[in-house]
């Protein structure tokens, strides 16, 4: 898997992960919550979210549709699908999981020192 | 499938282009919009927020094609794009468009037609399953390739060979159908051994194929219909199974009908009818009487050549065991092949070459147009390539462009082809009701092919050459004041003499064919074609057992023919020599050592009345015709033709010699008479002798007749007073195929004649083709040398020197290809010549009066662009680009 690969996985469930916990959210609400979870050690270019918005919905995770913004602006909302729910649980099993596993390699083993 | 469906959404995405890229450019301009509020509030000028807010999302136009690019699939949207811009210039050249799709058209449909031609009898399959294990056995002599089986003979075969599943053999039936209150009704069936069904491998419609035990003699009472048959005579009612009709006065019971298409005419002929061929011991033991044809289904995994070895062998050691049957063998063929005969196939393949010529001038029209194109574009693309577009990037557009005029003129094709097939298929399955050219998957895939190959290698491959030409030589050829580039010349004129040539080729081969096909209907055949009237009745049943009896009856009819209205001279006889006797045998001669058999000469045999010869229009040279005197208890009499005369008494006279057949070895036969060779007009195979004896029909009568009437009036009252004539004698038996001799020789001759009309409409097209390409060259060169004919003209040229240069330059060109051309016509006429041997199309004339015709349209085709040339007016000459 190349770098962007990876990193596109990882944006597609802090998406989906954004909009379970936010509820329906604009693309620029979504980058900026982004942005805020990570502490702002993330720099996102919100460019990249869009085609990762676009794959979700291809793939039905997700669904857009056009609404007003708070400071009333027309903005496309994007909200979870049931679908898209049952698949962030599933990503965030598997993510658990390979966090878990990666991590062990970095605890110290004991024994060897 | 959440791939799947994502892909299908990029799919549709690249034709949903205008509502998409509008609500981006909305959801784009809404983030930004939010994001400079944002930093607005967070203390910033508005530029400065608008600046932040584009930067952070990375370019709005970066984005947007990330967007895109996720959107639709990118390697298809570029295709699509090619596409559309193809689609919008060839729109913009409507000219070249139209012009290319119907040359390609005009030339891949006649392929089309031809090719499905050649499909149906080479290619096709046969509606039965796995037919390609279906082969003929046919048994060879010196005499001839195709000659059928004794019954011992093939029983041998079908007991001893390895290499069959089954083997079956048959023989055609002609029967009257009699039922009571209808008319007679003459019927084509196929007597068949017990395999033919089983071997087939296809069930009846309606009842049941025959059991084994009705193939024992006195079984036998049973047919099977064929659907035409069923349809037609019963009206396709069920509840025929069972009942019983009278052929040839035996009652047989109708058990089954076979499925639609499994009578197959064009292999079969028009079978009506299936039938029990049964044998008595004797009659199996026969190894005399050859008359049944023999096919079989091959095992699986034997193949058609260790088939046929193993079969040579075992044919010998049959012979060896028998000593019977010198110098034969046999030979396997698919049972494909027995569609159409040699000459048929070779003519095929032959019409099929030459529609080639025609796809080639079309194919040579196109290149040309695409230089044209080319050229026109040269500057846009060397400045492309000076730019650093790739060769193929820059050939994609050609391509594309190629491909869409192909398919186009591709489809248009199919239109021409039908048109084709139609008109072949009238001419060719006249006489065969439910025969047709097979129009299959392989017959589209054919034209489809035909259009790619021709669009990509002939739309392409200019664009290629001159696109690999020099960028620097490009740029200032195509510069103000200056004539263009000479390779592009070049290959433009080898074109234009290439296309000659072919016409030149297609010319000629279809001049000597009708040619030779018209001094082939001219050529005196010995006897009157025209104003004859031929019949034919078959003699069959209790009451015309005996010779005595035949006799009898015979004589009544010569009679009744005489008597009838509009009839000078009536005969009967076995067969007419319209398409060549039926029978032969060999023969010896009284007092001359016996040849070895198998050098025995062979000689056509036939029963004839007294007024034979008269009616024909022949003449008696020697001796005299037949007599009331000579009857069964007189001595044996014979008449021969003038070649058998020459060829075994060359220096004395026949008359009184006595000849033998070998065939019954019984009596001997007195020579009264010498008449001259009579030829069959209706046939172009060479018969494989040329000599002719006749029997007078009241010492051998025969049960087969052919009614020769020779008539001042019209056919069609002869039918009619023929028929009640006959059914005055007899009501039960049929007369039929009552047509002139003439019509007659041009149904032989129709699939010959067709193929002139082929021959012709080629070359018509061919021409056709080759004269637009010289024009189209000429007429470019003019346009292109405008500057350079208006400076010459300036400088004192007279519109004569102007004409002299253009038109001189278009006759080098044409005189080339005609030249060129004039050997590919040499060479297609000693082609013809071996094809059809019969066929008179030597003629020294022909070829340089086609080359004559050729070059005179073709300077007519220059002439018009060079006349413009002339009124290029120096100034506007100067002045334009």
């Amino acid at each position: 898997m190349s770098k962007t690969e990876i990193w596109q996985g990882t944006l597609a469930l802090m998406i989906l992960k954004t909009l379970d916990a936010l509820g329906p959210l604009h693309g620029y609400g979504i980058a900026r919550r982004i942005e805020q979870i990570s502490g702002d050690q993330l720099s996102l270019n919100y460019g990249t979210l869009y085609p990762s918005l676009l794959k979700l919905e291809q793939e039905g995770w997700i669904a857009a549709e056009w609404g007003v913004s708070d400071n009333n602006r027309k903005a496309k909302y994007y909200k979870l699908t049931r679908s898209g729910r049952k698949q962030l649980e599933r990503e965030a099993r598997e993510w658990n999981q390979t966090t878990a596993i990666v991590a062990r390699f970095f605890e110290p083993v004991e024994g060897e020192s | 499938m959440r791939k799947l469906r994502a892909w299908l959404l990029r799919f549709k995405g690249l034709f949903l282009k205008g509502a998409r890229e509008r609500e981006l450019a909305d959801e784009i301009e809404s983030h930004l919009q939010m994001h400079i509020d944002d930093n607005m509030r967070a203390g910033m000028s508005p530029q400065e927020a608008r600046r932040v807010a584009v930067m952070k999302l990375g370019g709005i136009d970066q984005a947007k094609e990330a967007y895109r690019d996720r959107a639709t699939i990118p390697s298809l949207e570029s295709v699509v794009k090619d596409l559309r811009f193809s689609l919008r210039m060839l729109q913009k050249h409507k000219g070249f468009t139209i012009v290319s799709a119907l040359t390609l058209a005009l030339g891949i449909g006649v392929n089309t037609a031809m090719f499905s031609v050649l499909n149906t009898f080479l290619f096709g399959s046969l509606p039965y399953p796995q037919s390609e294990r279906l082969i003929r056995v046919w048994r060879t002599s010196p005499h001839s390739q195709n000659w059928p089986f004794s019954a011992a003979n093939f029983f041998d075969q079908h007991d001893q060979n390895t290499v069959f599943e089954r083997m079956a053999a048959y023989t055609y039936a002609g029967r009257t159908l009699t039922e009571h209150g209808q008319t007679a009704e003459r019927l084509l069936g196929l007597a068949a051994t017990a395999d033919f069904f089983p071997l087939m491998g296809v069930a009846p419609a309606q009842g049941r194929v025959f059991k084994p035990e009705e193939f024992e003699p006195g079984a036998d009472n049973v047919i099977v219909l064929s659907d035409r048959f069923w349809t037609r005579r019963f009206g396709s009612d069920p509840s025929v199974i069972g009942r019983k009709i009278q052929l040839d006065g035996k009652t047989v019971e109708i058990v089954g009908v076979m499925p639609p298409g499994f009578d197959h005419p064009m292999l079969w002929g028009p079978i009506d009818f299936w039938q029990p061929l049964t044998f008595t011991p004797e009659q199996k033991a026969n190894r005399r009487a050859a008359f049944l044809s023999s096919f079989g289904r091959l095992k699986p995994g034997v193949s058609i050549r260790q088939a046929e070895q193993s079969m040579v062998a075992l044919a010998a050691n049959i012979h060896k065991q028998n000593s019977s049957n010198e110098g034969e063998s046999l030979r396997l063929e698919p049972l494909q092949l027995s569609m159409s005969d040699h000459i048929g196939r070779t003519v095929m393949w032959f019409t099929f070459g030459l529609a080639g010529f025609v796809l080639l001038i079309a194919c040579a029209n196109l290149a040309n147009l695409q230089l044209v194109r080319t050229v026109a574009r040269s500057r846009e693309l060397a400045v492309r390539a000076a730019l650093g577009a790739g060769r193929w990037r820059l050939l994609r557009h050609s391509f594309t462009e190629s491909i869409l005029v192909a398919l186009v003129g591709g489809i248009i094709s199919l239109a021409v082809a039908f048109g084709a097939i139609r008109f072949i298929s009238m001419r060719m399955f006249t006489d065969l009701p439910g025969a047709s050219v097979q129009l299959d998957y392989k017959v589209f895939g054919f034209a489809l092919l035909c259009s790619l190959l021709t669009g990509v290698l002939f739309g392409t491959v200019p664009a290629w050459l001159s696109s690999r030409a020099d960028v620097n030589l490009v740029l200032r050829e195509n510069s103000r004041g200056s004539t263009a580039g000479r390779s592009q010349h070049r290959m433009r004129h080898t074109l234009v003499v290439g296309e000659v040539a072919f016409a030149m080729v297609l010319l000629a081969a279809a001049g000597l064919f009708l040619r030779g096909l018209q001094r082939f209907l001219n050529a005196d055949p010995g006897w009157q074609v025209d104003g004859l009237v031929t019949a034919q009745m078959g003699l069959r049943g209790e009451k015309y057992a005996s010779d005595q009896q035949r006799v009898v009856f015979l004589t009544e009819l010569e009679n009744r023919l005489r008597a009838l209205p509009g009839v000078q001279h009536a005969a009967i006889a076995e067969s007419h020599p319209v398409f060549g006797y039926g029978s032969s045998n060999s023969f010896l001669i009284e007092g001359r050592p016996e040849p070895p058999k198998d050098k025995l000469p062979e000689m056509f045999f036939e029963s004839v009345s007294s007024d034979y010869f008269q009616t024909l229009g022949a003449r008696l040279q020697q001796g005299r015709t037949f007599n009331s005197a000579d009857t069964a208890d007189h001595p044996r009499v014979v008449i021969i033709n003038e070649a058998t005369a020459r060829n075994f008494w060359p220096n004395e006279s026949p008359i009184g010699k006595r000849i033998i057949s070998t065939f019954a070895k019984k009596d001997f036969y007195e020579i009264v008479g010498v008449v001259n060779d009579l030829a069959f007009p209706g046939s172009l195979g060479e018969p494989y002798t040329r000599f002719e004896a006749f029997f007078p029909m009241t010492q051998a009568p025969p049960s087969y007749l052919t009614l020769v009437l020779r008539t001042g009036s019209n056919s069609e009252a002869i039918a009619n007073s023929l028929r009640n004539s006959i059914a005055g004698l007899d009501p039960d038996l049929p007369v039929n195929r009552i047509r002139t001799a003439r019509s007659a020789v041009d149904l032989g001759l129709g699939s010959i004649s067709l193929l002139g009309s082929l021959l012709g409409a080629f070359a018509t097209i061919g021409v056709i083709l080759a004269v637009i390409g010289i024009y189209g060259v000429v007429s470019y060169t003019v346009v292109q040398r405008t500057g350079e004919l208006g400076i010459r003209m300036a400088l004192g040229a007279q519109s004569r020197d102007v004409l002299r240069l253009v038109l001189g330059k278009g006759a080098v060109l044409v005189g080339m290809g005609a030249l060129l051309g004039g050997f590919g016509a040499y060479g297609v006429s000693k082609l013809l010549i071996s094809l059809i041997p019969s066929l008179p199309t030597r003629d020294p004339l022909i070829l340089p009066f086609a080359a004559l015709a050729l070059v005179a349209v073709a300077l007519v085709a220059c002439y018009i662009p060079a006349r413009r040339a002339t009124r290029v007016d120096p100034l506007v000459a100067l002045k334009s680009d």
